[in-house]
């Protein structure tokens, strides 16, 4: 019979101090939420319990289901298009000299580092008029119209999502990098002993094995996108613009809160995103899973040609 | 009891007195740094002149930033002010249940504010017969012009007397690229009211006068359409974006606004034109449509209002009541820059007439108190803000790119309203829809 292992506290004590933070930072608030979207909006006065009332009232509010649309819109269209983006960086970046490598990373994460209303700012220039940076740099010189960045209601979920490129994807190119790097380079010797082409590599051997980053990071950007609150208000003045084109499921929240006072309906609007996002990210996660030696054998073994 | 007992006795309560602690500052919570550095100087001359214990914790919050945490502050009981100033479209989204503000009413009847506040301007703070708050700014809308461009392009200000004549001369200017005015979302408010109507009524019913209000809207689509003005990116004139890409740069000619408009926006945000600019009563109307002849309108404006749970409403009152009728606050806002008063006895006030050299040195004073009279009257309502919001963030661009026409967006937004408030009328106190 094999002893009993004695459970050591040490662990748990270190991690105390953590999880405390987190339940009095994190989870009572949630609880003080979830109780505030039970509760009717009256702003000031006393309250009364209404329920599940709020959370009824979002399932016939067509601005909501318009948000919460734009919303995944908006995530989607930022993950698409920064994740090939970084991914092909980080392919060049690994063909670099070694020496001009840290310069390059180092402006590559610069975006990363700009506060993100900082960043909103300065793209209110960029995307503003007629004659701002994008459409005089970018249109112009090809004979192209004038974009209403901003105003025009086709552009303006392009325009946030230009707007989270320009400050992702430099970091994600750098995880890419390091995911890369983590890739043994017996596979591709291997792999190109069997006559392997570089797509060949890239398909059945880089791809595969970059799962689980590419998991981590498609998460991290879809949360950042769906959190998004500086660059919407600040380029849309915290509205939807121009026929709710912009409308995310953040600006409605803000929107109910402290332009109607309705403090539990905008907060019911945040929760009730919530099963939703779970899925989402679950399923993102659960994709990211590596089947490692199938993957080699298979690629390996299965699909080059003789 | 022995007179040396008595004596002691009092002695003591001399003694403690003296160690009373002072009544804490009061806590005023204000919209923009041109109204801290007012609002600071003002808790210093009413401690000179009133009160010589009087402290004030003057703190200072953007103008759209400032709702948001008072809203909190109001929600959550922690940190909150004891007297707020700002803006009155913020000021009716407290109006749905249970004002949070003090009633000052009673006391308004009671002071020189009831006769001295312009009649027209007292309906901003009212509602549902009760006054919460005092007007701080008259709000008399202008046309603020460039004397320089007129100049130089030939435009006399007699040659804007009515609106017509102005989209006239707009037109005339089509072919040397320049527009005469840029314009928001604020025209369609300033220009309905001019004419004698409003957004909504104190029925609480949304663009009562919708005939007009489409005609209006019409009419500022034409402008666009005809090159008579342009709507700034971000779609707002309010924005120091706007003065520095186009002000700036010439391509304004004028501008609508009301006294703190050109008092402390143009005169702030435009430090490259001093004496340059100058200020007119607006173009009238002359169609059967509109009520009366104005020559000016109404936007906006802020005021002071006292927190119901304040524990020094008294004191908060009387700093409130001496800011609003004290000669020198009255004249102190005007020359700082910040507003002309609603208050009338301050009007005779000669500081007033000095000449102000941003504006070429015209006495802009004897221009706010000619049109005064002329001012419509304003109503409030819970919608107010509503409306506002709607009509700023959503739809008034999409009307003027013509991607909606007026007809169908007022439909559309009453449909949002209707949605809204019927949602929060159930929403509250636990009633059902």
């Amino acid at each position: 019979m094999s002893p009993r292992r004695r459970t050591r506290p040490l662990p748990f004590l270190l991690l105390a101090p953590f999880f405390t933070a987190l339940f009095v930072f994190w989870f009572i608030p949630l609880l003080q939420g979830f109780h505030l979207s039970l509760e009717s909006d009256d702003l000031y006065g006393n309250t009364s319990f209404v329920g599940f009332l709020h959370y009824r009232t979002l399932v016939h509010d067509a601005r909501f289901w318009h948000a919460l649309r734009n919303t995944f819109a908006y995530c989607a269209l930022s993950v698409l298009l920064i994740l090939p983006l970084a991914l092909g960086l980080a392919h060049l970046l690994r063909r670099t000299y070694r020496k001009s490598r840290a310069l390059i990373q180092f402006c590559l994460m610069l975006p990363g580092l700009t506060p993100p209303l900082v960043m909103a700012l300065l793209y209110v220039l960029i995307f503003s008029g007629p004659f701002g940076l994008l459409n005089r740099v970018f249109l112009h010189p090809f004979g192209l119209p004038n974009v209403d960045w901003i105003r025009d209601p086709r552009f303006v979920k392009p325009s946030l999502a230009l707007l989270a490129m320009w400050r992702w994807t430099g970091f994600i190119t750098l995880i890419f990098l390091s995911g890369l790097e983590g890739i043994p380079g017996s596979y591709y010797d291997t792999a190109r002993t069997e006559g392997a082409s570089a797509g060949q590599l890239f398909r059945y051997i880089t791809l595969p094995l970059l799962r689980p980053v590419t998991a981590f990071v498609a998460a991290f950007l879809f949360l950042d996108a769906f959190t998004l609150f500086e660059g919407a208000y600040v380029l849309l003045g915290g509205s939807g613009g121009v026929l709710d084109a912009g409308l995310l499921l953040i600006s409605y929240s803000y929107i109910t809160a402290f332009t109607l006072g309705n403090f539990g309906s905008a907060v019911a609007i945040s929760f009730s995103s919530l099963p939703l996002l779970m899925l989402v990210l679950w399923f993102i996660l659960t994709q990211g899973r590596i089947r490692l030696f199938s993957a080699v054998k298979f690629s390996a073994a299965k699909r080059l040609p003789a | 009891m022995q007179p040396s007992t008595f004596f002691r006795a009092l002695f003591f309560l001399a003694v403690l007195a003296g160690f009373a602690p002072a009544a804490p500052p009061v806590t005023i919570w204000v919209s923009s740094d041109a109204d801290l550095k007012y609002y600071q100087n003002m808790a210093q001359l009413y401690q000179q002149k009133v009160d010589k214990d009087f402290q004030a914790n003057i703190q200072s919050f953007g103008f759209t930033e400032m709702p948001d945490k008072l809203s909190l502050a109001i929600k959550s009981g922690i940190n909150t002010p004891d007297i707020v100033q700002f803006e009155e479209i913020f000021f009716s989204l407290y109006l749905k249940g249970e004002v949070p503000f003090v009633d000052l009413t009673d006391r308004i009847a009671a002071s020189p504010l009831a006769k001295g506040i312009l009649p027209q301007r007292m309906g901003l703070f009212t509602w549902k017969g009760r006054t919460y708050g005092v007007p701080q700014s008259l709000s008399s809308v202008v046309l603020w012009y460039r004397a320089d461009m007129f100049k130089s392009l030939g435009i006399s200000p007699k040659d804007l007397s009515t609106w017509d004549k102005f989209e006239a001369v707009g037109q005339s200017l089509k072919h040397k690229h320049m527009m005469l005015t840029a314009m928001d979302w604020s025209y369609l408010d300033i220009l309905l009211r001019q004419r004698g109507y409003d957004l909504y009524n104190a029925q609480g019913v949304a663009f009562p006068d919708s005939v007009v209000t489409v005609d209006t809207w019409k009419r500022l689509v034409s402008w666009i359409n005809d090159s008579v003005a342009f709507v700034p990116d971000r779609g707002g004139i309010f924005e120091p974006g706007f003065f520095a890409n186009y002000v700036q740069s010439n391509s304004v000619l004028s501008l609508i606004g009301p006294d703190w408009y050109g008092l402390d926006m143009i005169q702030n945000f435009d430090t490259t034109h001093v004496g340059k600019w100058r200020a007119m009563p607006l173009p009238v109307w002359t169609d059967s449509l509109s009520h009366g002849h104005r020559n000016t309108s109404s936007f906006s404006g802020q005021g002071l209002v006292i927190f119901k749970k304040s524990p020094q409403v008294e004191r908060s009152w009387k700093f409130v009541e001496w800011v609003m009728t004290d000669p020198d606050a009255n004249v102190d806002r005007y020359l700082q820059g910040n507003s002309f008063s609603a208050y009338r006895p301050s009007w005779t006030d000669l500081r007033f007439s000095q000449p102000n050299p941003f504006f070429g040195n015209q006495n802009l004073a004897q221009l706010f108190t000619d049109i005064a009279p002329n001012m419509p009257y304003t109503v409030q309502s819970p919608l107010h803000a509503l409306i506002i919001n709607l009509l700023r963030e959503q739809y008034f661009l999409s009307v003027v790119q013509h991607q909606a026409t007026p007809e169908n967006t007022i439909s559309a937004i009453r449909a949002q309203i209707a949605q809204m408030t019927f949602g929060q009328r159930g929403q509250q106190s636990g009633t059902k829809p």
